[in-house]
């Protein structure tokens, strides 16, 4: 009777233990990424970072701070290399998963520097306006003076030469 | 003094008040040459200095390096930094064509850096797999920073300088935004590991 009652609780194991293999080997095959997959939320991670970099880039030569978007920035340049080191190894799910992250860390990059740029050429411009305006006073200012100053001297500088007294020397010859 | 000479040098002055007055508009209107842009690489020992590299190295045994770029290219540049491993016969970086070399990167860095700035990361190896075949090492795989690599390479026994030597090398790469991908920059450092089984 005991026998029966143990070979029926081995049987019951036998089958939870496949049933467990068969579960873990049907989740295994609907979670794994294939190379493709990774490759392509690579690209998608890749392509992000480049145009996140140029309109970065962008916003520098318009004159803005970017030091707060290079450090975004590099957040996402370390979970790329992770990625592609991952892809290099065949580590197909942790590359597509750190791809995936760079490109969810990216997210907004792109507008900031376009406003960080946008605020940079108005203050620019606001500026240049400004330094223009001062610049166009000051040198008409400088030429004023130096007109009416050199008038005031050479007239000062001509009633000097008049006011000269002729030196009359002895001639020795 | 005559009075030409008087007038020549009041024309000097104004001209010279002239050109300060005028020169916080030409700032944003003329753009001056600015220096000279490169981009250093460098490698430095465990204790951050240029001394105490490793060189004889053994299998599971950890090894610590730093490696450090510095920006001068007149804007944030977007670097990346190749680790490559290879044996004496296997190609480095072309210096005369400044082509880099053709085997597979390892371990990688990428990083941004503002001009003027400098970035350096720490580079922990370790040979986890080789033996010895005959007159020659066989070094498997090597981990960098955690990560292991497959790397398979045979060095030969050097009787010249009595060691199996191999090398660790670092590339430096650069954005290029015309082709949208990284590019050789012409710099590499490496290090010289003798490979004791």
């Amino acid at each position: 009777m005991y026998e029966g009652r143990n070979d029926l609780v081995k049987s019951r194991f036998l089958v939870c233990l496949i049933g467990v293999l068969l579960f873990c080997l049907v989740i295994s095959r609907v979670f794994a990424v294939s190379s493709g997959e990774a490759e392509a939320a690579i690209n998608r991670a890749e392509s992000r970072m480049s145009s996140a970099y140029k309109s970065v880039l962008e916003a520098e030569k318009a004159g803005a701070n970017v030091s707060s978007l290079l450090l975004k920035l590099n957040i996402g340049s370390t979970l790329l290399s992770r990625a592609q080191m991952q892809y290099r190894i065949g580590n197909f799910s942790e590359a597509a998963d750190f791809a995936n992250q760079c490109f969810d860390s990216l997210d907004g990059v792109e507008n900031e520097a376009g406003t960080l740029r946008d605020n940079a050429v108005t203050e620019r411009k606001q500026r240049m306006l400004i330094s223009a305006v001062g610049s166009t006073f000051a040198i008409g200012a400088v030429l004023f003076a130096s007109i009416f100053g050199w008038r005031f001297f050479k007239d000062r500088y001509s009633r000097r030469v008049l006011k000269m007294k002729p030196e009359v020397r002895a001639n020795d010859s | 003094m005559t009075l030409d000479e008087y007038r020549k040098l009041f024309v000097a002055v104004a001209m010279a008040l002239v050109l300060i007055a005028a020169s916080p508009t030409l700032g944003y209107v003329l753009t001056l040459p600015g220096g000279e842009r490169f981009s250093e690489l460098w490698v430095l020992g465990p204790g951050h200095m240029a001394e105490n590299y490793p060189f004889n190295v053994e299998v599971g045994r950890e090894y610590s390096l730093f490696v450090g770029v510095g920006c001068h290219m007149g804007g944030s540049t977007y670097y990346a930094v190749y680790v490559k491993f290879r044996n004496e016969t296997q190609p480095l970086p072309d210096i005369s064509a400044k082509v880099a070399s053709p085997l597979p990167p390892l371990y990688e860095f990428q990083v941004l850096i503002l001009n003027g700035l400098t970035w350096e990361s720490q580079v922990n190896f370790t040979i986890l797999d080789a033996y010895k075949l005959g007159n020659s090492t066989f070094v498997r795989l090597l981990s960098v920073n955690g990560v292991v690599f497959e790397v398979n390479s045979t060095a030969s026994w050097n009787s010249e300088y009595g060691g199996f030597f191999y090398q660790l090398f670092f590339e430096l790469w650069m954005y290029d935004t015309a082709v949208s991908s990284f590019r050789y920059h012409d710099r590499f450092v490496g290090l010289w590991l003798n490979m004791t089984v």
